[in-house]
């Protein structure tokens, strides 16, 4: 925005590129120490070229280590390819892992998978840094209870700084949370039988005092294995994931009756057959159970089909991603969320009498309160507003998706709100369309506060003895207002099964390692009736043990699980070695040392007997209930190897189709009665939640991609603050200074008090303050500790226990300092318009961001999108660069109107070209590395603005700017019109990221690729070099996958075919936004993509880029007359 | 002002013998290092003609030339020779399963991706580039492994499609063009 009203310290750094110069940094180096000059060089290197003159001949020793016994599916330097299942949230989406020599070093969707569609989220294109963090718990550990809570209070940890992780530290609202280092912690190491002995006792004693608290798990054998361990211990279990869908799932037990599959199924959303979408607060798309799904069908319903596209109407306090891409965004305070979706149903129902339910005086009484006027009046949304929209879903009946809640929505109203929701799906027919909950629902998400605030009830009055905890992290994600410390303090035993020594994992009496999800064998159901597999791709790195095997191993120490568990005699049968076809990494099912911890069975016959692995069980469950009741032809082992090479199973994909809608019992409408609102007082704001898009709930935090990633909405990294409009930023004097650094406030919720930046950005309700969870973390690794201020603190348990309740709290934001730096990659990428600003209509933007209204587009095809002016040119013809390419000339087509913004796409190239993390200090410097950005552009009205993003990466130049200035010519167009980067030949001059008007090029001012610590450099992409410091790097679309493609049709003694090539980042793009193919194709699929909207940007600088952008279409709808 | 006369020439003499020998850095012609085995090319591959491929597979397929396990040696030697000093102590290895750490001979920087497959697909002999190695007891480099030797090969026109080689072969996929090696950057440098 300051680039709108032109700042003086935009125009500034517009001019000089960088913050920071390099002289500054040496500048900086202490005085008196060693000053390195150009002369001390030159005398230095005139000794150094002498002294090497001496020296012998070098002869760097490596070693060339082959396989001792070569698995029969591997060939060094051949990928492998095996389906699995991402086990990085309960969505569960299918993938395919690239594994190279056994070390899994790409994420990809698996494209049979129904769910996700061969597309994944930025999570899990970030899941590698995951699998090889070096924080994860090695080995099992005993810990010294902390009991005394207060004794760690006032012990303040220190701020850690390094060079290239400065993080960040202050206090939070917990200062307890703030003193868990595990650094301070004395860890005990154990092994396993150590672990499971003690385990196994305290269970036994414990009997049914003692209780399980997972996170969500689904999965037949899985979910089967858990019954069988709750058979063997008479274990409660209680399932809570940091967010979980209470609200939701109490309203649809009052609308609907209790789900016929079981309390904690939710409703599955058909976003791939919604005209039309409205939502009242909530985020399909950037969070919440299934967002890949979501997006998936979102981002295709956004594409133009001739002259139809989606809708999308959003009612939020603060942009969320689905209102990144709203057609018409209204800014509401959180608590007007419910009066404005009653305010909808009564102006169908009652106002328009549409649907089923007109006429119905129950209804009509239920609501009588929300008049349409009046709801508009107190939510200051335009007048009609409600009533164009009421005529616009009618219309799309059946054919829309109301959604609402989320955390945004997450008010003391969140159940009526759901059940507001819930009504207007039902009066608009899309119950049993476009919703479908009665056969096949979403198991994906099912925990619930609930039962965690009735456990933290039980365990105060000392009913639980031994405390369980897998999958699921409540001394980070529940406020302290929930009083899960003390209560925890009450437990005598305490066991977490983490990765990690997470918040609270550092609170228990031992800590056992489980494995990452590429380690280890599962399954998964994440819609009933819709079965995939999870398997194992890499040997477990640490001494860890999968959370399955555990269960097993403790229940074998009883008689009943021995009778459960047993292997069969004699010995295990050997599982057949898999063919080649369906390569298994032997020697995962059983960790060794778990076998050797399995004791004598207390009836031990005369051969030993041990337990089975999971992996036995798994085949064992999925022969005997999922094969014998298929139905298949073929045997046993045919189906098995089919399915672990597909990754998933749908026996009965026409059964999870929308089934019958379901029938609203209208009186539940009767418990929603309009409150008095009571307007914020002056300076009050309205306080607003949401689950960070790249962090999620916080379970990831310790992931460097997903950190440095910038937030798609506020463009921000490494760091979370409270966001409030630009005149209530004003009002309160919380603007930011005049070298952008920003104020830290303070807030107080219900005695909790957070303390946070505070940012300034327009698409905020001036009445609110917005700010992400994820953050804050106290103890995940050295990426994410302290990184951020924990929003959770400012939850609160609602008073009857039902939920917890995160938004819509009055609040103040009462400045506690000031100077706080905010590192925004977009700040830094800032495009020199130079003296070539096109005027008139369009403005300055014009040329690098189009956009058009569907109505626009349908009159006229090129509308807002201008041909460009004629200029002058370098070249002798003064056109398109004079190369000629008879056979590939690689290109790209970017529509920006299906292009939501999510990042999978930054977070996919980070993966596939080893693309350094460099840290908050070095981004705010203007180095970040990223090789693709997602720039973000504002338009329309300043307060409550359209957003347009765009993918920008390298454009590929055919004139490019940068290779005519590149002294030692390290960066040439090649043969199939790539503007390539010779990193072995740069010599570091920066020339071409100078005269590049994109600013796609990323310069290596440290040398960032060794500041990974080990293991992470397994995760590296061997096909892609490791850039050292003093290189130039940028896009060069995925040459190694180019070549890979070459390869695969030379083999086939063919051409390249159109789509045998997919970039990273098209490959994983959920709706589809990016085109890759060859330009002398001229059937391509991306040429043909190439309509009427598409324009170059910056064309009229004449470099002759091979990206191709399609004009972002907005379908105004019937809001369009209005504003006219 | 002799003096000076002199120690500028010997500065300037080590200078530029130091310089020749910079220039000449990482060539490591002549490098021959002793392998923790004894095994000999030129009985393998020169008295028993046993092909390179037989136990450098994948070279075909893969872009490294993959040096054998030690099941692909005890595939023979199980029974061939199985009393000799050396195979006991592969045999140990094997029985084992630690693997023999060869000291590498052929070294190419990290930022060059040379792909074995295509090479061999194109009918170069493995000698072309390594040298006579049918007649070597101990591996010897003989070749510089610099850009200027794969260079003087990629621009002489010199390479005559194998009768395999189907896409270059055929005229309507490769436009009647000779087929000479590519020479663009990003052939070699990802």
């Amino acid at each position: 925005m300051g680039d709108l009203r032109q700042d003086p310290a935009v125009e500034k750094l517009r001019q000089e590129e960088f913050r920071s110069k390099p002289q500054e940094h040496f500048d900086a180096l202490p005085q008196g120490g060693l000053r390195f000059g150009r002369r001390d060089f030159l005398k230095w290197s005139t000794g150094a070229l002498a002294l090497a003159a001496t020296a012998c001949e070098r002869k760097p020793v490596q070693q060339i280590i082959p396989y001792a016994q070569q698995p029969p599916e591997i060939t060094p330097g051949i990928a492998n390819h095996y389906a699995s299942t991402c086990r990085e949230c309960a969505a569960a989406c299918g993938i395919v892992l690239t594994t190279w020599e056994g070390r899994p070093t790409k994420v990809e969707g698996n494209p049979l998978h129904p769910l996700n569609r061969g597309t994944v989220c930025p999570l899990g294109q970030a899941a590698l840094l995951n699998l090889y963090d070096p924080d994860r718990l090695r080995t099992p550990v005993g810990l010294q209870r902390v009991h005394d809570l207060a004794g760690l209070v006032g012990d303040a940890p220190q701020p850690k700084y390094n060079l290239h992780f400065p993080t960040n530290v202050w206090k939070t609202g917990s200062a307890f949370r703030n003193n868990l280092h595990p650094i301070k912690r004395q860890l005990k190491e154990l092994s396993w039988a150590e672990a499971d002995q003690q385990v196994g006792g305290w269970l036994q004693g414990a009997g049914a005092r003692a209780v399980l608290v997972t996170g969500t798990i689904h999965g037949p054998a899985r979910s089967a294995l858990l019954a069988d361990f709750l058979s063997v211990y008479p274990v409660r279990h209680v399932v809570y994931d940091s967010l979980n869908p209470d609200a939701l799932v109490a309203a649809q037990a009052a609308a609907y009756g209790a789900p016929a599959a079981g309390p904690q199924s939710t409703p599955r959303y058909f976003f791939d057959r919604a005209e039309m979408v409205v939502s009242f607060g909530a985020d399909p798309i950037g969070g919440g159970p299934s967002r890949q799904e979501h997006a998936y069908g979102f981002g295709h319903q956004r594409k133009l089909r001739g002259s139809q596209m989606s809708r999308v109407v959003v009612f939020e306090p603060a942009i969320s991603l689905v209102g990144l891409n709203a057609d018409s965004r209204h800014l509401v305070r959180p608590s007007q969320l419910l009066p404005l979706a009653m305010g909808l149903a009564h102006q169908l129902v009652v106002v328009n009498q549409q649907s089923r339910f007109a006429g119905d005086a129950g209804v009509a009484a239920a609501l009588a309160g929300f008049e349409p006027a009046a709801v508009e009046r107190e939510a200051d949304v335009p007048a009609g507003t409600l009533g164009r929209l009421a005529g616009e879903l009618w219309a799309q009946r059946g054919k829309s998706i109301v959604c609402g809640g989320g955390v945004a929505g997450a008010t003391a109203d969140q159940q009526m709100l759901e059940l507001a929701v819930a009504f207007l799906n039902s009066a608009l027919e899309n119950e049993g369309a476009t919703i479908e909950a009665s056969r096949s629902p979403s198991l994906q998400a099912q925990g619930s506060n609930a039962a965690m605030l009735a456990l933290i009830q039980d365990m105060n009055q000392g009913k639980v003895d031994t405390l369980l905890v897998y999958g699921s992290n409540p001394a980070y994600s529940l406020p302290d207002a929930a009083g899960f410390l003390p209560a925890l303090a009450k437990v005598p035993h305490v066991v977490v099964i983490a990765e990690r020594l997470d918040e609270t994992a550092q609170l228990a009496d031992l800590v056992l390692p489980s494995l990452h999800g590429m380690e280890s064998w599962g399954d998964a159901e994440p819609q009933a009736g819709l079965y995939s597999l999870v398997q194992p791709t890499i040997e477990p790195l640490f001494n860890g043990r999968s959370f399955e095997d555990s269960l097993i191993q403790l229940a074998y120490r009883t008689p009943a699980g021995v009778a459960k568990f047993t292997a069969p005699p004699p010995p295990p049968p050997p599982v057949p070695p898999a063919p080649p076809t369906a390569p298994v990494p032997a020697g995962t099912a059983v960790p060794k040392a778990a076998a050797a911890a399995a004791p004598p069975p207390p009836a031990a016959a005369a051969a030993p007997q041990v337990a089975i692995s999971f992996h036995d069980y798994l085949r064992a469950h999925w022969r005997d209930q999922i094969y014998a009741k298929s139905n298949l032809a073929g045997s046993f082992d045919d189906f098995w190897v089919g399915a672990l090479q597909a990754g998933v199973f749908d026996p009965d994909p026409q059964r999870r189709q929308p089934g019958p809608a379901r029938t609203f019992k209208t009186a539940a409408l009767a418990a929603i009665r309009p409150t008095a609102a009571t307007p914020p007082a002056a300076g009050e704001l309205e306080l607003s939640v949401a689950a960070s898009p790249m962090l999620g709930d916080g379970w990831w935090a310790n992931n460097a991609f997903l950190q440095e990633i910038p937030d798609p909405i506020w463009k921000t990294c490494w760091d979370n603050h409270f966001t409030i409009a630009p005149a209530t930023a004003k009002q309160l004097g919380l603007e930011a200074d005049d070298e952008g650094r920003y104020a830290i406030a303070e807030v107080t919720v219900a005695g909790q008090t957070l303390q946070a930046p505070v940012y300034v950005q327009v698409g905020v309700h001036p009445g609110v303050a917005s700010i992400p969870l994820g953050f804050g973390r106290a103890s995940v690794g050295e990426i994410g500790t302290d990184v951020g201020a924990n929003a959770y603190d400012l939850a609160r348990p609602a008073g009857d226990g039902s939920g917890i309740i995160y938004s819509g709290a009055k609040v103040k934001l009462s400045p506690v300092a000031a100077g706080y730096l905010i590192a925004s990659p977009q700040g830094n990428n800032y495009i020199d318009f130079g003296d070539n600003q096109i005027t008139g209509e369009y403005g300055r933007g014009e040329n690098i961001v189009r956009e058009a209204t569907l109505v626009q587009i349908e009159a006229n095809p090129r509308a807002g999108n201008p041909p460009p002016e004629a200029q002058a040119s370098l070249w002798d013809n003064g056109g398109p660069s004079e190369h000629s390419y008879p056979d590939y000339h690689w290109g790209m087509t970017i529509d920006l109107n299906a292009c939501i913004g999510c990042n999978a796409c930054v977070a996919a190239c980070y993966a596939e070209n080893n693309v350094p993390v460099v840290g908050k200090d070095q981004v705010w410097r203007g180095r970040e590395m990223a090789w693709i950005r997602i720039d973000r552009y504002f338009s329309g009205d300043e307060a409550n603005p359209d957003v347009t993003t765009q993918p920008m990466l390298c454009q590929q130049c055919g004139n490019a700017g940068c290779e005519s200035v590149c002294p030692v010519i390290a960066t040439i167009t090649d043969a199939e019109g790539i503007n390539v980067q010779v990193y072995n030949r740069c010599v570091g001059t920066r020339f071409c990221s100078n005269n590049c008007i994109y600013k796609v090029r990323r310069f290596n001012f440290y040398h960032y690729s060794k500041v990974r610590a080990s293991p992470l450099e397994l995760a590296l992409n061997p096909m892609v070099t490791v850039r050292s410091r003093g290189v130039m790097e940028k896009c060069n679309f995925c040459l190694q996958r180019i070549h890979a493609g070459h390869y695969r049709a030379k083999e086939r003694g063919l051409p390249v075919r159109d789509g045998d090539i997919h970039t990273a980042c098209q490959q994983t793009c959920p709706s589809q936004a990016i085109y890759f193919g060859n330009m002398v194709d001229k059937n391509s699929e991306m040429m043909r993509a190439r309509t009427e909207r598409g324009y170059r940007v910056l064309e009229e600088m004449n470099f002759d880029s091979t990206i191709t952008y399609l004009t972002k279409v907005r379908n105004r709808g019937a809001d369009e007359e209005g504003q006219a | 002002m002799r003096e000076h006369w002199r120690l500028t020439l010997i500065v300037v003499l080590l200078l530029g013998f130091g310089a020749w020998k910079l220039l000449g850095m990482g060539e490591n012609v002549g490098y021959s290092p002793v392998q923790p085995i004894p095994f000999s090319h030129k009985l393998h591959a020169g008295t028993n003609h046993i092909p390179c491929e037989y136990c450098h597979a994948g070279v075909d397929r893969s872009r490294l030339a993959p040096i054998p396990a030690l099941n692909v040696c005890m595939g023979c030697h199980a029974v061939v020779a199985s009393g000799t000093a050396p195979i006991k102590q592969v045999a140990a290895a094997y029985a084992a399963l630690t693997p023999i750490k060869f000291v590498r001979v052929y070294n190419l920087p990290q930022f060059v991706y040379f792909q074995h497959r295509w090479h061999i697909a194109a009918g170069i002999a493995c000698q072309t580039c390594h040298g006579p190695v049918q007649d070597m007891d101990q591996i010897v480099q003989v070749k510089q492994f610099t850009m200027a030797e794969c260079l003087d090969c990629h621009r002489n026109d010199n390479y005559l499609p194998t009768p395999q080689d189907k896409y270059h072969r055929d005229p309507a996929t490769f436009h009647n063009r000779p087929a000479n090696a590519p020479q663009d950057c990003n052939v070699c440098h990802n």
